[in-house]
C-alpha cells in the first residue's frame, strides 16, 4: 500500500468530476434536493380520510354519531348524502374512502329489543388509508354507544382509555419517515459514485492504462473510495443540517457517534459498490444494477415497513442489507438518543460487511488482472 | 421524417438489447423480481399486537377485560410486568408493541359506574402501526364498555350491530392493493433504460457516428422509443402474469384499457427519460437526476404506500407531476374496481399530456444538439 499513490489517484478522480459540471452539480445538489422534496411533502401520517355519510334517518341520534366520527383528528366527514346510490361514484372515483350508511328509523330502532344496524364501507383498494379509517370509526363508533346512547343520554361509567405514545407522542410519521429518507441519501451517492468508478475506466478503455501504472490493485481501488467517501460525508453533512435546523427532527443522541458510524456505513456502501462496478463491464450495466440493488436494499431496509413486521426470511436477508443497519441508528440516534453500547449489533454488522465486501472486491479485481 | 429510418433505428435498438444479456435481464425481468420482492414484503397481514399488561386490579373483571382484547388472536398479552419501570423496559428493547395500565379498584368503581381511567402506552417509533394498535384496542374496549352495561342489565340488548364491509377488496388484503400499485414503479426500469441507451452512445462515441447518416433527430428519438417499448410491454406482461398467478390479485377491469393506459403511461416516462437523456451528456449525471428525481420520489409521493400530503400544496403539484400517481390510481381502479375510461379520462389524459409533451421537449432539444 502506497499513500502516495492512493492520493494521485483521488486527485486524479476530483479533476475528472470538477471538469464535468453538470454532473458536480447533482453529485451536490441533486441529492440535497430531493432530500429537500421528500421530506417537505412527507405525510404526517393518515390524517383527515374523507368520509361519506348518507344518513337515512337525519335523527338528532345520527347526527351525533356522525359528529363522533368528524371529532376524530383522522376522518374528516366532508359528503354528506341523501340517497345510497350517489355513493358509488364517491367511492369508486376514490374521492371518499369510507361510507357511514345510518338506516331510516336508525334513532327509533336504537331503543328498541332487536336494536339498530349501521354499515361501514370502506375502499379496500388503497389499503393503509382504508385499513386504517375503519378501525378509528369503528372505535369512534363504539366510544360513542358506550357512553351515552344507551342509557338514554346518561353516562353509565365505563373504561376510559388514556393513551400516551413514547419516543413520538404526536405519531408524526415524518419524525420516522425523515431519519430513513437522510439515510437512503447517504446510501445512494456512496453506492453510485463508487459502483460506478471502475466500470466508467473499463468502458473507456482507460483501465487497462491505469493497471499499466505501477500502482497496485488494492491502492487503485482505495484511490477510488476516496472520492465516494467525500462525497458520502458531504451529502451526509448537508441532510443531517437540514434535517435538523429546517425539518426540526429532534437530535436526542451524540453527534460524534452519528459520525462515526456513518462513516462505517459509507465504507460499507463503498465496499459493495466497488463489487458492482468490477463486475459490470459498462457503465450501463453498473447503473441499472445500482438501480436494482437500491430497490432491494430499500426493501428490506425498514424505510417502508418496520423490520419487526416483516416476514422471517427477509428479516434473515436484511441483516446483508448496510442501510437497514444504518436506518435503524440513525432513528435510534437521533430520536431515542442512543449511545454506542446499545447500537454495538449494528456497528459490528456493519463492520463485517465494510471489511467483506472489501476482501471480495480485492480477489475479484486481482482475478480479473491476472 | 422518414418511417423507413424510425424502423431502421428501431430495430437497431432491438437487436442491441437483444445481445446484451445483462441489460436484457435488466429491462425485461428484473421489474418481475422486484415485483415479488416487494409483493413479498407487503403480503402478510397485519402482524400480532404484543401487549404487556400490567394489571393493579387483579379481579375478575380486569382479567375478562383483558380476555375481551385478546379473544380473537389479533392481540397477545405477551408479558404481564409487575411494575412500570418493567413496563417500560418491555418498551424500549420492543418485546411489547403496546402497554395497559390497569389500576386497582377497577372492578368496584366500574360496578359504582364510574369513569376508570386505563392508561395505554404505545411504542410510537413506528407511528403508522401505532395508531393502528391504538384504535385496535379503542375499539374493542369501546365494545366492552357496551357489554358490560348489559351484563349490569342496564341494556337489554347490544343495541348497535355495526357491519363493516371493504369494497372492491373484501378480506382488505395489503397485497392486492400494494401489487398494482408497485406496477407503475416496477415499470419505470425498463423505461429508464432509455435514458441509459442515449447517454451512453454520446460518451462512448457510437452518436457521431449516427450523426453522419442520413437519421435526423425525431427519427432517431421515436426509433428508440419504439424498441424500448416493446422490451417494457413484454416486462409489464411478465409483471402481470406475476401480480394474477403468483399474488392472485383479481383482475376484475379491461385487459385491453390496462394495455392502452400502460402505453400511456409508458409513454410518459420515456418521454421524461429522453428529456433527461437529451440534456445531459454523461450517463452517470443522467441516471443520477432520473434516480433521485424520479424513480425515488415515485415511491414516496404518489400516494403508493402512505396517501399524498393533503395539506401541503407541494406535495401535491409534486404528486400531480409524477406518471406514476396517475398510474397507480389507475392500477388500482382497473385491477380491483373495474371501472371503465369514462372514471378514468383524468389521469389518462394526464398521463398523455405529459407524453406528447415530454416527447416534443426531446426531439426540439436534441436537433439543435445534432446541428
Amino acid at each position: 500500500m502506497n499513500l502516495h499513490q492512493i492520493l494521485n489517484l483521488a486527485e486524479k478522480e476530483f479533476i475528472q468530476v470538477w471538469r464535468d459540471k453538470v454532473l458536480v452539480v447533482f453529485l451536490v445538489f441533486g441529492p440535497i434536493l430531493q432530500f429537500i422534496l421528500l421530506a417537505q411533502t412527507a405525510s404526517s401520517g393518515i390524517r383527515h380520510v374523507t368520509i361519506a355519510v348518507v344518513d337515512m334517518d337525519k335523527s338528532k341520534v345520527s347526527r351525533q354519531v356522525i359528529a363522533a366520527l368528524d371529532n376524530t383528528p383522522d376522518l374528516d366527514v366532508r359528503y354528506y348524502l341523501e340517497e345510497r346510490s350517489s355513493l358509488d361514484r364517491l367511492l369508486d372515483s376514490g374521492t371518499a374512502k369510507l361510507a357511514v350508511l345510518i338506516p331510516p328509523h336508525f334513532a327509533a330502532d336504537l331503543s328498541r329489543p332487536g336494536g339498530a344496524s349501521l354499515q361501514l364501507l370502506v375502499d379496500g383498494s388503497s389499503y393503509l388509508e382504508g385499513s386504517t379509517a375503519l378501525r378509528v370509526a369503528q372505535a369512534a363508533i363504539a366510544d360513542f354507544i358506550s357512553r351515552g346512547v344507551a342509557g338514554g343520554g346518561l353516562d353509565m361509567g365505563g373504561i376510559e382509555l388514556r393513551t400516551m405514545v413514547e419516543y413520538n407522542p404526536g405519531l408524526n410519521v415524518r419524525l420516522h419517515t425523515i431519519p430513513a429518507q437522510f439515510s437512503f441519501i447517504v446510501f445512494q451517492i456512496s453506492f453510485l459514485v463508487a459502483a460506478l468508478s471502475v466500470a466508467r475506466e473499463r468502458e473507456l478503455g482507460t483501465l487497462e492504462q491505469l493497471q499499466m501504472t505501477p500502482i497496485g490493485q488494492l491502492d487503485l481501488l482505495l484511490g477510488k473510495a476516496v472520492l465516494a467517501a467525500v462525497v458520502g460525508m458531504a451529502n451526509f453533512a448537508a441532510v443531517l443540517a437540514l434535517s435538523i435546523v429546517y425539518f426540526q427532527v429532534p437530535m436526542r443522541g451524540s453527534l460524534l457517534d452519528l459520525a462515526a458510524l456513518t462513516l462505517l456505513f459509507v465504507a460499507a456502501n463503498i465496499a459493495m459498490g466497488l463489487i458492482v462496478s468490477v463486475l459490470s463491464g459498462t457503465q450501463q450495466q453498473a447503473l441499472l444494477f445500482v438501480f436494482l440493488i437500491c430497490v432491494l436494499e430499500v426493501n428490506v431496509s425498514g424505510y417502508l415497513l418496520s423490520v419487526n413486521n416483516m416476514p422471517v426470511a427477509l428479516q434473515f436477508l436484511a441483516e446483508f442489507s448496510p442501510l437497514r443497519h444504518y436506518i435503524s441508528i440513525v432513528r435510534e440516534i437521533m430520536l431515542k438518543g442512543a449511545t454506542l453500547d446499545m447500537l454495538w449489533s449494528h456497528a459490528v454488522a456493519l463492520l463485517l460487511l465494510a471489511v467483506g465486501s472489501g476482501v471480495v472486491v480485492w480477489g475479484l479485481l486481482k482475478r480479473r488482472a491476472d | 421524417m422518414s418511417l423507413t429510418r424510425v424502423w431502421a433505428v428501431c430495430l437497431k435498438e432491438f437487436r442491441h438489447i437483444r445481445r446484451d444479456s445483462r441489460i436484457l435481464f435488466l429491462v425485461v425481468l428484473s421489474p418481475a423480481i422486484m415485483l415479488l420482492a416487494f409483493g413479498y414484503l407487503f403480503s402478510f397481514e397485519v402482524k400480532q399486537v404484543r401487549l404487556a399488561v400490567l394489571d393493579h386490579d387483579h379481579s375478575p373483571l380486569s382479567r375478562s377485560y383483558v380476555a375481551s382484547l385478546t379473544s380473537d388472536g389479533e392481540i397477545a398479552v405477551v408479558a404481564a410486568p409487575t411494575g412500570y419501570a418493567e413496563t417500560d423496559d418491555l418498551l424500549r428493547s420492543g418485546s411489547a408493541d403496546v402497554a395497559l395500565v390497569i389500576p386497582s379498584g377497577m372492578e368496584a368503581d366500574l360496578f359504582r359506574g364510574a369513569r376508570v381511567p386505563v392508561q395505554l402506552v404505545a411504542d410510537g417509533s413506528d407511528p403508522l402501526t401505532a395508531a393502528q394498535n391504538i384504535s385496535n384496542i379503542a375499539e374493542r374496549t369501546g365494545a366492552f364498555n357496551a357489554s358490560l352495561l348489559v351484563d349490569r342489565r342496564l341494556l337489554a340488548v347490544s343495541p348497535l350491530e355495526v357491519r363493516s364491509q371493504s369494497l372492491y377488496n373484501p378480506e382488505l388484503k395489503s397485497v392486492y392493493s400494494m401489487v398494482p400499485g408497485l406496477l407503475a414503479v416496477v415499470l419505470i426500469v425498463p423505461a429508464l433504460a432509455v435514458v441509459i441507451s442515449i447517454t451512453r452512445e454520446k460518451e462512448t462515441g457510437s452518436f457521431e457516428g449516427l450523426v453522419s447518416t442520413p437519421v435526423q433527430g425525431t427519427e432517431y428519438l421515436l426509433g428508440k422509443l419504439a424498441a424500448h417499448m416493446v422490451y417494457s410491454l413484454v416486462s409489464g406482461l411478465v409483471c402481470f402474469l406475476v401480480a394474477v398467478l403468483w399474488f392472485r390479485v383479481p383482475f376484475v377491469g379491461d385487459p385491453l384499457l390496462l394495455f392502452i393506459l400502460t402505453v400511456d403511461y409508458l409513454v410518459a416516462t420515456m418521454g421524461f427519460a429522453m428529456v433527461v437523456a437529451t440534456l445531459m451528456s454523461s450517463q452517470q449525471a443522467a441516471m443520477l437526476v432520473v434516480l433521485l428525481m424520479y424513480f425515488v420520489p415515485s415511491f414516496f409521493l404518489t400516494g403508493l404506500i402512505v396517501p399524498v400530503n393533503s395539506e401541503s400544496v407541494q406535495a401535491q403539484i409534486a404528486a400531480d407531476a409524477l406518471p406514476a400517481t396517475h398510474f397507480v390510481a389507475i392500477c388500482r381502479s382497473l385491477f380491483l374496481k373495474g371501472i371503465g375510461l369514462a372514471e378514468l379520462l383524468e389521469p389518462a389524459l394526464m398521463l398523455a399530456a405529459m407524453g406528447v409533451v415530454a416527447v416534443a421537449i426531446s426531439i426540439a432539444a436534441f436537433r439543435k444538439e445534432a446541428a
